[in-house]
């Protein structure tokens, strides 16, 4: 699915004197089975551009087009329901959406709401549980009952068993430490390659998972995209993201302070990859 | 919601924003009492008048208020045609064949829903301008008399601070689940009222939940703060009294005098 914004801005509260404009001037162009990070310092209106993506919010600037759907400024949320199908959405803390009795009706939410059979929804039940690493003993068990970390697996099971085309994961890997945090980025990494046509936007502050997880990284800084482009390509200006108050990732500090040419390349950004090339660089640049 | 702000804080500076908060709710009740002295539509102007005056005198834009007020207009209205209808008294004015209209009625209908609108309008200036803190911290001291009668003035006083303090947290949350729940293809805007109520089982459910939780995380870090009660408590905001709150009390006392002349 196709996504782009053309000059989309968002004002919270037009016509009060609590208006807040969050976002403005937005240009963005995602392309099909896209991994893209949107990385910003804490209130540079990520949230705010991500929830335009599947029309919980209505641009009041500027236009959005999501696969066929073009909307804009004034346009009823309402008749943006089927967006929602094609773009799931994974919010910060998602654990707290569970409501229901049993974890396997909490998950059949969605495709009940999407109109999907009996049998479809319960085999799209099993798959998401599985997805996420929930062992199929849990799933008549209470949602309540889980612990913390169980309970964000459902509830990010919940979200795929909605069969989305483009998943926004806006900080889903909030609160976690740093293995939950990796196990996390790879179950979604394993989603989006299973189909080529599948995409994923990632809402991050961290820069290593940002570098890692995705392949094209837009910077916002009070409620604009002042940087956008490949890892590489961001990292390459610290400058600039220091002044969006981002910092560049551990390895690519280090290795810039190896060696100042900027000519190492990293894929990964982990330790044991940062290493092989610092010894790639200090043994005079030759291939390994 | 957006249509009512009766509870919002607008934050400004200006005179009222800074009157002592016990002056602007003791000013509201004496207003409401004058305003009883009315007796015909005319003798409202004054307080009208007042009313207006005040919410200048705020500095928040007039049309924020006229948008808020839309709600509160249609109950008065409301109000209005049925106080009118029920009284049956002096010279018919309109002989409708099932509903006479009285001109009694008119008169009557009209200052009960003046009095109203304009008791609602001052009310909304109040909380326009005072922050919920200001509002239960006047309340505190207002009824600190009736705590000899075994009045809890202090307990009644925080937990309406903490229910006020609570409320756009609450609001921010149910935002977010709702948008949450929506994103998993829940509508709340759609089909019969049985369904409507049934779409709301997704949005309270983590909303009380996540309430109860708050509310014990919030009583275990007030005990580990050391919180009380009322015994021996010292106060970081100390309200001041001047002599111009006492002079918006004059005030009021004098549209008071001037409705009084206005009755027929
Ligand atoms: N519901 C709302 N009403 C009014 N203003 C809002 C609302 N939500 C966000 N804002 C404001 O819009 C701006 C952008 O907020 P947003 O939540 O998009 O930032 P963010 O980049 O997601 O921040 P974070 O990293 O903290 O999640 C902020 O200044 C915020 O105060
Ligand atoms: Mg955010």
């Amino acid at each position: 699915m196709q996504i782009k914004a053309q000059n989309l801005g968002f004002t919270y509260g037009e016509g009060t004197p609590f208006e807040k404009k969050a976002v403005s001037g937005i240009d963005v162009d995602i392309p099909p089975g896209s991994r893209i990070a949107v990385v910003g310092h804490t209130g540079s209106g990520k949230s705010t551009l991500v929830q335009h993506l599947n029309g919980l919010l209505v641009p009041t600037e500027g236009t959005l087009t999501v696969g066929e759907t073009t909307i804009r400024p004034g346009m009823k949320q309402k008749v943006l329901h089927h967006l929602r199908r094609t773009v799931g959405m994974v919010f910060q803390y998602p654990e707290h959406q569970l409501f229901e009795e049993t974890v396997e009706k909490d998950i059949a939410f969605a495709p009940n709401n999407f109109g999907a059979g009996e049998k479809e929804t319960a085999e799209r039940v099993r798959r998401a549980a599985e997805a996420v690493g929930l062992d199929e003993s849990l799933l008549s068990r209470s949602p309540f009952e889980l612990s913390g970390g169980q309970m964000r697996r459902v509830a990010i099971a919940g979200v795929l068993a909605g069969h989305p085309d483009v998943l926004i994961l806006d900080e889903p890997a909030a609160g976690l430490d740093p293995k939950g945090r990796r196990a996390m980025m790879e179950m979604f990494s394993r989603w989006q390659q299973e189909q080529p046509f599948r995409s994923y936007i990632l809402v991050t502050h961290h820069m290593e998972d940002a570098a890692k997880y995705a392949d094209y990284l837009y910077v916002m800084n009070a409620g604009s995209i002042v940087m956008e482009g490949t890892p590489a390509e961001v990292f390459q200006s610290p400058a600039r993201l220091k002044e969006a108050r981002l910092d560049v990732p551990a390895a690519v500090r280090i290795l810039t302070e190896i060696d100042g040419s900027g000519s190492f390349s990293l894929n990964t950004y982990e330790a044991d990859e940062t290493a092989d090339e610092i010894a790639r660089i200090l043994r005079g640049g030759g291939p390994l | 919601m957006r249509s009512m702000i009766l509870g919002q804080y607008v934050q400004g500076d200006s005179f009222i924003h800074r009157m002592d908060p016990r002056a602007k709710l003791t000013g509201l009740f004496l207003f409401l009492l004058v305003m009883f002295l009315a007796n015909r539509p005319a003798a409202l102007i004054p307080a009208a008048a007042f009313a207006c005056f005040v919410f200048l005198m705020t500095r928040i834009p007039v049309r924020y208020l006229l948008k808020g007020l839309k709600f509160i207009a249609i109950m008065v209205i409301f109000l209005f045609l049925f106080r009118m209808l029920m009284t049956r008294e002096g010279t018919v004015l309109l002989d409708l064949p099932w509903l006479p209209i009285y001109e009694e009625g008119v008169r009557d209908g009209a200052v009960f829903a003046g009095r109203l609108f304009l008791l609602m309008v001052m009310a909304t200036v109040l909380t326009l301008t005072t922050t919920p803190i200001e509002l239960t911290d006047a309340l505190e001291r207002l009824f600190k008399p009736l705590q000899r009668l075994g009045v809890p003035a202090h307990e009644l006083a925080l937990t309406m601070s903490i229910a006020l303090r609570f409320i756009p947290t609450l609001f921010s949350e149910m935002e977010k689940i709702m948008k949450a729940q929506m994103a998993r293809g829940a509508s709340f805007s759609d089909g019969s009222i049985v369904k409507r109520i049934k779409a709301l089982i997704p949005l309270l459910v983590p909303l009380i939940i996540q309430s109860f939780r708050r509310a014990e995380e919030l009583a275990v870090a007030m005990e580990a703060r050391g919180y009380a009660g009322s015994e021996g408590r010292t106060r970081f905001r100390q309200m001041v009294w001047r002599a111009s709150d006492t002079r918006v009390l004059f005030t009021v006392v004098l549209t008071g005098i001037c409705i009084f002349a206005l009755r027929g």
